[in-house]
């Protein structure tokens, strides 16, 4: 079975099953398109750390046989998706907010769309309820709206209508 | 091309290293390979919601430029697929001393900067607000300016602008990416004036970003005023317009001649739906011939039409439909008019207008009355993959069921409505089909069910099923027979894909039995219950029962009017055995059950 070496921004080298890490569509690509002939090739990752590029991976092996996702219809995006979170991946992701964020910026990066919204779903929970000012305390968010900008964007959340 | 002095192109949170657009023309240099893949990868949300566009062109924080196109990686071409390549030293070296020097100089917390790169990166962005729901993605827009910007974009796809309330005097022009779906209605505003002038207003909103416009009239005459708007309309990217309308008060209006000129073509628009129809209190019925033109001048201004919907008392003339790949057809026709109007040789005439280009077709008629004269035979519908049908007794085409009429057909949806059982005589119109491989069924009834061999037919007429949708709603629970005995015949298909979805139980035992049924069959499983009405001391001793049942299950959802206190107890008991049940009700003290059930 082919392996591929992920090599962490702190140095550490992982050895992968190619198979594991087909989900990263980053990876994938540069595997496609280089070829990896030996099971010597370091892929160097400098936005993702040990302790993280760990937890991709085990998000990854637990999901290696997931069936691949239907896109989305880029108009009428499903108001209501179906973002029910298995048991695993409600445990998986318990973790420090900063580890989180983390996970996040990896998923992205190595573009993981699972574990991007499993992530993203999170931080949605996070938000849903608050009050902006809420939201920016929580997140350490500077408000740049004059409330000029602020006044407008109510008048026109008033004039939008659910599909 | 090297670069002697670091570069650091601007992008959002230093995430990725980013290639001036010139470069693009040149091969890559060696240490910059990975480049072009973490790029096009990572901008492929944004990329998605602008299919004109093969590029796409990204503000940064500080108004410089990131270029990203769909194609880059096909244009890097890894004309340098020399291995060595792949190490990215020299960029990140490059990226990490900037940020080293950021860090230091800020003194920042590694915890902020995390969050802050994952809050100012518009893709992260957009795939939490796309977990939102329309209220907590409105206050998201309220947050900061970057917020603002990727949320409105998002509620611009999602929620319709609602022209009727620009209607204060002093409107600021709307963000226009809230324009893309414009809706005018004629709800609350009923005088001819004020309408022709929200109509007027809702057309100054159109931009080149909206997508698609939605009519609902309650009266007849505003729809001239809303295509005399469509005729002065310029050139738009509008893909998709929508007229509902559904009147009673006034019959007596007639369209004016001014109403039926033609409209200029839109080449954009591939998207029609348009239902036209009494309001259901009103007996007159629109006469076929008055709408029958304005229908007509729609569709000979949209050559390029893909989608069509049209629900009326007319069929439509098709002939000039050459790309039409998806039909959404009913034949709505009062109680006393359905004989004389109905007719089936018109709807085959129709199919037969569009037969080599019809990708799917849904078809429904209603308020059968029967007795319609049946018809033998119709057009090959050459690349039709799709029937979804919600047949009647009336709708008897004879010989037209089969492989050699629908030589593609993959998918075929039957669908019982409301008091319409007539599911099992539409399926034995149908001759062997080897080719069907997904069947979705709404059951209201099992009239011909219970017969043995009816049941046996079906697995026979579609031996390549992989996969079945089954949805029993109205049914009366008492009057059936085990509903295994239903689903019994389908183990014989090699299915992969199995999902239920029960309406209305209150017996734990047909619970159960469903449940039963369907472990005997191959394939994933799912099942869903909605609106269960059990009561509890009845529930509760089959709980372990469930548990047991449900392994080998996808999932399994419980649903029906929530006690909050019965809900939490038993769903705990569920998610603690890891069962795949997702519990949210139907289960009610013993005292008020059935309270709710109706």
């Amino acid at each position: 079975m082919p392996f591929v070496n992920l090599e962490s921004s702190d140095g550490d080298l992982v050895k992968v099953d190619v198979d594991v890490i087909k989900c990263s569509v980053t990876i994938n690509a540069l595997i496609e398109h280089l070829g990896l002939e030996d099971d010597n090739e370091v892929v160097p990752l400098q936005n993702v750390g040990t302790e993280t590029l760990h937890k991709v991976l085990a998000w990854a092996k637990h999901h290696k046989d997931d069936l691949p996702s239907v896109d989305d219809d880029e108009d009428d995006p499903p108001r209501e998706r179906r973002t029910d979170i298995t048991t695993w991946d409600a445990n998986f992701i318990k973790m420090e907010q900063i580890q989180l964020f983390d996970l996040i910026l990896a998923a992205n990066y190595l573009d993981i769309s699972g574990l991007l919204d499993l992530g993203c779903k999170i931080v949605a929970d996070m938000i849903k309820g608050k009050t902006a000012d809420e939201i920016r305390t929580m997140f350490n968010i500077v408000n740049d709206l004059t409330p000029q900008e602020q006044e407008q964007i109510r008048k026109e959340n008033e004039w939008c209508e659910e599909k | 091309m090297t670069f002697d002095v670091p570069i650091v192109y601007p992008c959002y949170g230093n995430l990725f290293p980013t290639i001036p657009h010139r470069c693009l023309d040149t091969p890559f240099q060696k240490g910059s390979l990975i480049c072009p893949v973490l790029q096009s990868s990572c901008h492929r949300k944004l990329v998605r919601p602008s299919t004109e566009d093969q590029s796409l062109i990204i503000k940064g924080k500080d108004d410089s430029l990131t270029y990203s196109t769909i194609n880059m990686l096909n244009e890097a071409d890894f004309r340098h697929k020399n291995r060595h390549s792949m190490n990215l030293r020299s960029t990140s070296s490059r990226e990490e001393r900037s940020s080293q020097n950021f860090d230091s100089k800020e003194a920042r917390v590694n915890a902020n900067n995390s969050m802050s790169k994952v809050f100012r990166n518009p893709l992260i962005l957009d795939t939490i607000f796309a977990k939102l729901d329309l209220p907590d993605l409105m206050t998201s827009r309220l947050v900061c300016r970057e917020w603002n910007d990727v949320a409105s974009t998002l509620l611009g796809k999602r929620a319709y602008l609602h022209a009727n309330k620009l209607k204060s005097s002093k409107v600021t022009p709307v963000s226009d990416k809230l324009t893309r779906h414009l809706l005018i209605s004629d709800r609350c505003d009923q005088s001819k004036k004020k309408m022709t002038n929200v109509i007027t207003k809702a057309f100054t909103q159109v931009s080149e970003l909206t997508r698609k416009i939605k009519f609902a009239a309650t009266r007849k005459e505003f729809i001239p005023t809303f295509l005399e708007r469509m005729r002065t309309l310029g050139s738009t990217k509008v893909q998709r317009v929508d007229i509902i309308s559904a009147w009673g008060r006034d019959k007596v209006y007639k369209f004016p001649a001014e109403a039926y000129q033609k409209l200029p073509p839109k080449p954009s628009l591939t998207s029609l739906r348009l239902r036209l129809l009494p309001s259901f209190m009103c007996t007159r019925t629109p006469s076929n011939e008055e709408f029958q033109p304005l229908v007509q001048i729609l569709l000979d201004s949209a050559p390029n039409l893909t989608t069509l919907g049209v629900e009326a008392s007319l069929y439509p003339d098709l002939e000039g439909c050459k790309n039409l790949k998806v039909l959404k057809f009913e034949y709505i026709a009062h109680l006393l008019d359905y004989r004389r109007k109905l007719s089936l040789t018109k709807l085959t005439d129709m199919l037969g207008q569009v037969k080599d280009s019809l990708i799917e077709v849904e078809l429904g008629i209603w308020t059968s009355t029967g007795n319609t004269e049946p018809v033998t035979g119709g057009p090959v519908m050459s690349k039709l993959t799709t029937l979804a049908i919600h047949p009647t007794d009336g709708n008897q085409i004879l010989n037209f069921f089969d492989e050699d009429h629908f030589p593609q057909l993959k998918t075929l949806r039957v669908h019982d409505i409301h008091q319409d059982s007539c599911s099992s005589s539409f399926l034995k119109l149908w001759r062997r089909h080897r080719g069907v491989q997904s069947i979705a069924l709404s059951l209201n009834s099992f009239a011909c069910w219970e017969d043995e061999e009816f049941r046996g037919k079906i697995v026979d007429l579609f031996p390549s099923v992989k996969e079945i949708n089954l949805a029993l709603k109205d049914i009366d629970f008492n009057d059936i027979p085990a509903l295994s005995e239903i689903i019994e015949p389908f183990k014989t298909w090699d299915l992969e894909r199995v999902s239920v979805h029960v309406d209305g139980v209150s017996k734990i035992s047909v619970l159960m039995d469903v449940l039963k049924a369907m472990s005997g069959l191959k394939g994933v499983k799912s099942a869903r219950f909605s609106d269960v009405d059990i009561k509890e001391d009845q529930f509760s001793p089959h709980i372990q029962d469930l548990i047991l049942q449900s392994r080998g299950f996808k999932s399994v959802e419980i649903a029906g009017f929530m006690e909050p206190e019965i809900v939490e107890r038993i769903r705990s008991i569920f998610e603690a055995s890891g069962a795949p049940i997702h519990f949210s009700g139907g289960v009610v003290h013993k005292e008020i059950s059935g309270v709710y059930s109706s």
